[in-house]
């Protein structure tokens, strides 16, 4: 028995004796103020990573279209323009991506203004593609404003005033304020973020979108054929040159 | 140049406790806690919305997090005195390669399935690599013969 616990001691000559780490108290000393700080430095850095805002407004959690039902509809769309246009534009985007922001500001909102008004040939149909969890919130802050029928105000709004709202932990409460620079009653507003009854339409678009093949935002589709999202066709004159064509050819058919 | 296994250990805990402020922050993210990731360059948010963002029905950045604080104690422990031999030595030795295992099958997902990589789940998968490394696992195969057979041995 004396031998094998002498074997034991013997078979752990390699290893970190108690006495081993102890004898390095100086360093373990200094190794647990190390670990103290960082404990400390972490613990700050959550807190501080977390931008305010929102007030009272109801916060979306970050979603995943997976946690929608609704199955894919080109009825989720939200659209502008005559139904019997003879040119369909169906763009999907998302509120939070870059280029749709960008995309939407200098072409979108001027071709919508130029050719899908009450008598225009072009029914323009907006699909949300939400590409990020966070997406999520903007796109049913645009639904409920379309509740009201002002949805392409507040739509162009979300764009153009993105930096007021896209770093907020809770921009519910930016989206109340910019709901009300585009006409929409607050309170109704409210209650349609709260009881979130937009979201399905919004989780269709996206299935939508992805039985179509979309991957990236924005896309585009011209009477249901994908438009290439090159610079030549994602401009202003791009698409006016394709929606003249479209024409041409649906007045050649007719004849 | 050989680095004692205190040395190791207390690596493994500090490596350990950094992975494990990075999963709370994805796992907060995911709550709804912040609003847009501190990404950097990266696709975080493509990677934490892609369905791989949940294993076995819990959020990824939670198994995370669970791992990394299982090896900050397992580390604490064996930095300690605990032998490498011990239940929690070779716990550690496990939890490990388990851990890399998972952290390959992961980067592999980010760069052939969702084509995004994830800055934080880079942080991440290096932190996983440096903590096998330290824990070294092979140790335990290449020991001497068992301490059963070593107590015959004449002295």
């Amino acid at each position: 028995m004396a031998n094998s616990k002498k074997s034991k001691h013997r078979a752990g000559k390699n290893q970190p004796s108690r006495s081993a780490a102890r004898s390095g108290s100086s360093g373990g000393k200094g190794f647990y103020l190390l670990l103290a700080g960082l404990v400390v430095a972490g613990a700050a850095a959550l807190v501080l990573a977390r931008d305010t805002g929102g007030g009272d407004a109801p916060v979306l959690a970050p979603l995943s279209v997976a946690e929608t039902t609704a199955p894919a509809s080109a009825d989720a769309g939200v659209a502008i323009g005559p139904p019997d246009a003879p040119v369909t534009i169906a763009e999907f985007a998302d509120f939070l991506c870059p280029y749709c922001r960008t995309f939407n500001s200098v072409v979108g909102k001027a071709l919508r203004r130029d050719f899908a008004g009450p008598d225009g040939p072009v029914r323009w149909i907006n699909y949300d593609f939400p590409l990020h969890q966070t997406s999520w919130a903007p796109a049913l802050a645009a639904r409920c404003a379309e509740q009201q029928g002002r949805y392409w105000q507040m739509h162009d709004l979300l764009y153009a005033m993105s930096d007021d709202w896209n770093r907020e932990a809770n921009p519910n409460g930016k989206f109340v304020e910019i709901a009300e620079t585009a006409g929409v009653d607050k309170d109704a507003f409210r209650t349609c973020l709260e009881n979130r009854s937009g979201l399905q339409e919004i989780g269709a678009a996206r299935r939508y979108g992805e039985s179509l093949g979309v991957n990236s935002t924005p896309s585009l589709f011209i009477n249901g054929r994908s438009i290439p999202a090159t610079r030549e066709f994602f401009s202003y004159a791009g698409l006016e040159k394709l929606i003249q064509q479209e024409l041409a050819a649906a007045t050649t058919g007719s004849e | 140049m050989t680095v004692s296994p205190v040395t190791r250990h207390r690596g493994v805990a500090i490596l350990a406790l950094i992975g494990l402020f990075v999963s709370v922050y994805l796992l907060l993210y995911h709550l709804g806690y912040y609003g847009i990731l501190r990404c950097g360059t990266g696709s975080c948010d493509v990677v934490q919305s892609s369905k791989y963002a949940d294993f076995l029905g819990i959020p990824v950045p939670a198994w995370g997090a669970a791992w990394y604080l299982a090896m900050l104690v397992l580390g604490l422990m064996l930095a300690a005195g605990r032998s490498e031999t011990s239940g929690p030595g070779k716990l550690a030795a496990v939890a490990a390669t388990g851990g890399l295992a998972f952290s390959i099958y992961l980067t592999a997902v980010e760069l052939f399935v969702i084509h995004a990589i994830c800055r934080w789940c880079v942080v991440s998968a290096s932190l996983t690599v440096g903590i096998f490394l330290l824990v070294s696992p092979w140790r335990l195969l290449r020991r001497g013969p068992p301490e059963s057979l070593e107590s015959l041995a004449v002295e």
